[in-house]
């Protein structure tokens, strides 16, 4: 019986020797992922796009039924707000087409100043619609997946945008899906111009919903309600794209609400201006990809802004 | 004299031991649909520490450490963390601050057990932030962490609660 007893608790000893063991070398192995991982972002960044890719049929899946969730709950939310919403739109309505005249005069007069000038337009816009099927984002980092890769056309470093305004950049791409950099991540930096004084600055994400603009010149008079759109300095998004507008200062600190709600998308348009910038580069990229887009059934092509 | 299990009862045990880690895979997935609720998005890392803890302590066999370092590996795989790597260590850390603690929560009254969570995700989540920091050299932001722990605290009943009525059910006898 003492024997017995003996072995039990040997092994019950052997036991938790091996967990520990276990233990720390699996800490070990996290720290040396992690160091490869910051040495050799390649290697890391394919794994990721083939665990995504795998991955994309299911989340399309499940994601369906929340969006549906969604659409029911909005519908209610629309249904219950008919009669104001309406009135907006009239007013908005009548606004928009004393603009209407006013753009197809400009519309007129720019063709007639084009011609004269022999100016060049910027080159045909191509884009992806693409479906969000996950929110990776967690407390140090803001992304989406969405379910259109490198089959579809998609290269790494377009533009991310809603109907609204820039929502990010495609910063990992897979066959079927890819991983899209939200502008409010901390890592995200997009070259943009205050609209109204034509100062230039970087518009940086902090990981809250309100990203920062930094360098901006010293003496510069920046207020609540101006315009923040893309500059296009770096080449990786043509300038003009609408961001978002300053929505406080604080200390010198500049904060801007994005016009795209990312709390709310479903689609995200995934745009290829076909502007050689280094962020297509990098990593290894074949750029030359992204002049040949094929057309898949799911995916929505047409032609942008000329 | 003992039985032999047939075929069946083995694979019925199988399956059945594999409850655990795939409720923790499952958690996992469902934090990465797109709730699109901005304020609530960072949800996914801190409740992977959930199933992780309450099988922990309630069948240890079945979350093995092994387990526990391949969630945080497909948690870093789905990218929710800026550095790959972050989250498998957050997971192991957890998890062994659940091990530690094991007799004194396990059996222990469930506001006992609530407080140990607290614990065990709050020592995780300070080392992912001083990890993270440390990588990026620089001070990052707590507060989505702060934020993230307080989803977790918040939703660990509702969890505990789901997980006790599936122990309950399937898991009396498997160990």
């Amino acid at each position: 019986m003492k024997q017995r007893v003996g072995s039990v608790s040997l092994a019950v000893a052997a036991r938790n020797w091996t967990q520990r063991f276990a233990f720390v070398l699996l800490i070990a192995l996290a720290f040396g992922i992690m160091l490869i991982g910051k040495a050799d972002t390649v290697v890391i960044s394919r794994a990721r796009t083939v665990v995504i890719d795998m991955l994309a049929p299911v989340m399309n899946a499940a994601s369906r039924p929340i969006a549906s969730a969604k659409d029911v709950a909005s519908e209610v939310q629309d249904l219950i707000a008919l009669k104001d919403e309406n009135a907006r739109l009239q007013r908005e309505n009548q606004t928009l087409l004393e603009w209407q005249t006013v753009g197809r005069e400009l519309q007129s007069q720019n063709a007639a100043l084009r011609e004269l000038l022999k100016f060049t337009p910027d080159p045909r816009a191509t884009y992806v619609t693409a479906s969000v099927i996950a929110d990776t984002s967690s407390s140090y980092v803001r992304s989406l997946i969405v379910l259109a890769g490198a089959g579809d056309g998609v290269v790494k470093g377009q533009a991310a945008i809603t109907g609204a305004g820039l929502a990010g950049r495609v910063l990992e791409v897979g066959q079927r899906a890819s991983r899209v950099l939200l502008l409010t991540d901390i890592s995200a930096r997009v070259p943009v111009i205050v609209e109204r004084t034509r100062d230039q600055a970087v518009l940086a994400g902090n990981n809250s919903e309100n990203p920062e603009l930094r360098y901006l010149p010293r003496d510069v008079d920046i207020k609540v309600g101006d315009r923040i759109v893309t500059s296009g300095v770096g080449g990786n998004f043509p300038s003009g794209l609408p961001v978002g507008e300053v929505v406080r200062t604080a200390d010198g600190r500049i904060f801007v609400q994005l016009y795209a709600q990312l709390d709310r998308m479903e689609y995200l348009r995934l745009v290829n201006y076909s502007l050689p910038g280094i962020l297509m580069q990098d990593l290894g990229v074949d750029t030359s990809k992204s002049q040949e887009i094929a057309s898949p059934s799911r995916a929505r092509f047409a032609p942008g802004v000329e | 004299m003992a039985l032999r299990p047939t075929v069946g009862q083995q694979l019925d045990l199988a399956a059945r031991r594999s409850i655990p880690v795939g409720l923790a895979v499952l958690i996992l997935f469902i934090g990465l649909l797109p709730w699109n609720v901005t304020t609530l998005s960072p949800v996914n890392a801190n409740l992977v520490l959930i199933p992780i803890y309450y099988w922990t302590l309630y069948r240890p066999r079945l979350m093995s450490v092994w387990a526990v370092a391949a969630l945080g590996l497909i948690g870093d795989l789905l990218g929710v963390t800026p550095l790959f790597g972050v989250e498998m260590l957050t997971a192991l850390v957890g998890y062994r601050v659940a091990v530690s603690q094991r007799k004194v929560f396990a059996g222990a009254p469930f506001i006992i057990v609530w407080a140990g969570f607290l614990l065990m995700s709050a020592v995780a989540g300070a080392v992912q932030w001083l990890v993270v920091s440390i990588f990026a050299e620089s001070i990052v932001d707590p507060r989505p962490a702060l934020l993230m722990y307080l989803i977790g605290a918040v939703c660990y009943p509702l969890c505990a609660y789901a997980f006790a009525a599936i122990q309950r059910k399937s898991l009396v006898r498997v160990f």
